[in-house]
């Protein structure tokens, strides 16, 4: 029999606000914001799947605090011509988001990219913040204020003390990037220094969502499979396999 | 009803999902564990009676039919650009209907 005794002065139930991240309005799919991993053989139906998620988010609104954000679609896959199904999502531009060839620096370069347009929109964010700031504080007080708080003079008077309505910015996005059949590529390194692996980890700080479909669940490194919260399996002969994997990362 | 399962009903699960064609077993972690039969029908054990129950959650998740027919759509959008959208959707309504006559029969007869 194993008795239990509570230790006194480890009870103090912290107090911190929680992260609020954009959701889609159904509030029945995947919670943003998800690294997913989809396992199954050649036509086991992974890419319908995830245009399947996506095209779901496409005709539903996203939305935090009011605030409704644009669905973006990257895409990494060799066999970009083979899938058709891609050219039906309205949030993928072919041209301009879709690459064939993986490599570290083509992901860097995007999320970079991601990263300009948040930054874009959190300074739009800030400078709404402070311009609602400045109009409540009276006229008398602005010296104190500019002593206190003097980014907030320097960031309206870079946009000339402009409404925020008048603010051009972008749109607030939710990014997916898909990665389709990248075995045999330099994504799936098991060095610690892996570029994907680190952008996975870190993808709701980045506000990116990761899709990687893969037929074999063998080459996808252990630190990826951790740090995913859905996965897809399609029917396999190997099944026992598949199963002793899984039930370790998800089910006990 | 419990999502805490072992082995065998986990197998159990992913026999179930993947007995249908193009058939997967999706496990989302995001909020609760939840184990779905292709994103549209959300799968539960009763420990009672140790059965599988299927249940369907009316996931408004897009059907694969919606997506085929937008790829019709968009060639045809601009293959007959004076062609009023509701009329290019009609016609490949009545081409899909001509591709799975037996499946439109057995709707009436139902």
């Amino acid at each position: 029999m194993i008795i239990e005794k509570k230790l006194e002065g480890f009870n103090n139930k912290l107090k911190f606000d929680k992260l609020n991240y954009p959701q889609c309005s159904c509030g029945l799919c995947p919670k943003f914001f998800w690294n997913s991993l989809h396992v199954g053989a050649r036509g086991s139906g992974k890419t319908y799947t995830v245009c399947q998620t996506i095209k779901h988010y496409e005709k539903h609104k996203i939305i935090n605090d009011s605030i409704q954000y644009k669905l973006r679609t990257h895409l990494i896959s060799p066999t970009i011509q083979a899938n058709e199904i891609y050219q039906s999502l309205d949030s993928l531009e072919l041209e301009k988001d879709a690459h064939d060839d993986y490599n570290d620096q083509l992901l860097l370069d995007i999320i970079n990219d991601i990263k300009a347009e948040k930054a874009e929109y959190d300074k739009f964010l800030l400078y709404k913040k402070y311009y609602e700031k400045f109009m409540k504080t009276l006229e008398s007080k602005y010296e104190k204020l500019y002593d206190e708080e003097p980014e907030i003079f320097h960031l309206l008077e870079e946009y000339e003390y402009i409404h925020p309505k008048d603010f051009k910015h972008e749109q607030p996005k939710v990014n997916i990037i898909i990665l389709d059949d990248l075995l045999g590529s330099h994504a799936f390194t098991k060095k610690t220094k892996s570029v994907l692996t680190n952008a996975m980890i870190k993808n709701r700080h980045m506000q990116i969502c990761f899709a990687v479909l893969v037929q074999s669940i063998h080459a996808v490194p252990k630190n990826i499979r951790l740090n995913c919260s859905v996965f897809q399996l399609a029917a396999s002969k190997n099944k026992k396999i598949l199963f002793k994997i899984f039930m370790k990362r998800c089910l006990m | 009803m419990s999502n805490v399962i072992g082995i065998e009903q986990f197998q159990e699960l992913y026999d179930h999902a993947t007995a249908k064609k193009y058939g997967s077993l999706i496990i989302d972690t995001t909020s609760d564990k939840r184990f779905l039969s292709n994103l549209d029908s959300e799968l539960f054990i009763d420990n009672a009676e140790n059965k599988i129950c299927l249940i369907n959650r009316e996931m408004p998740i897009t059907k694969i039919d919606e997506i085929d027919k937008d790829m019709l759509l968009r060639p045809s959008l601009i293959l007959y650009p004076e062609v009023e959208d509701w009329l290019l959707n009609l016609a490949i309504e009545a081409y899909e209907n001509s591709l799975h006559p037996k499946e439109k029969d057995e709707l009436i007869e139902n």
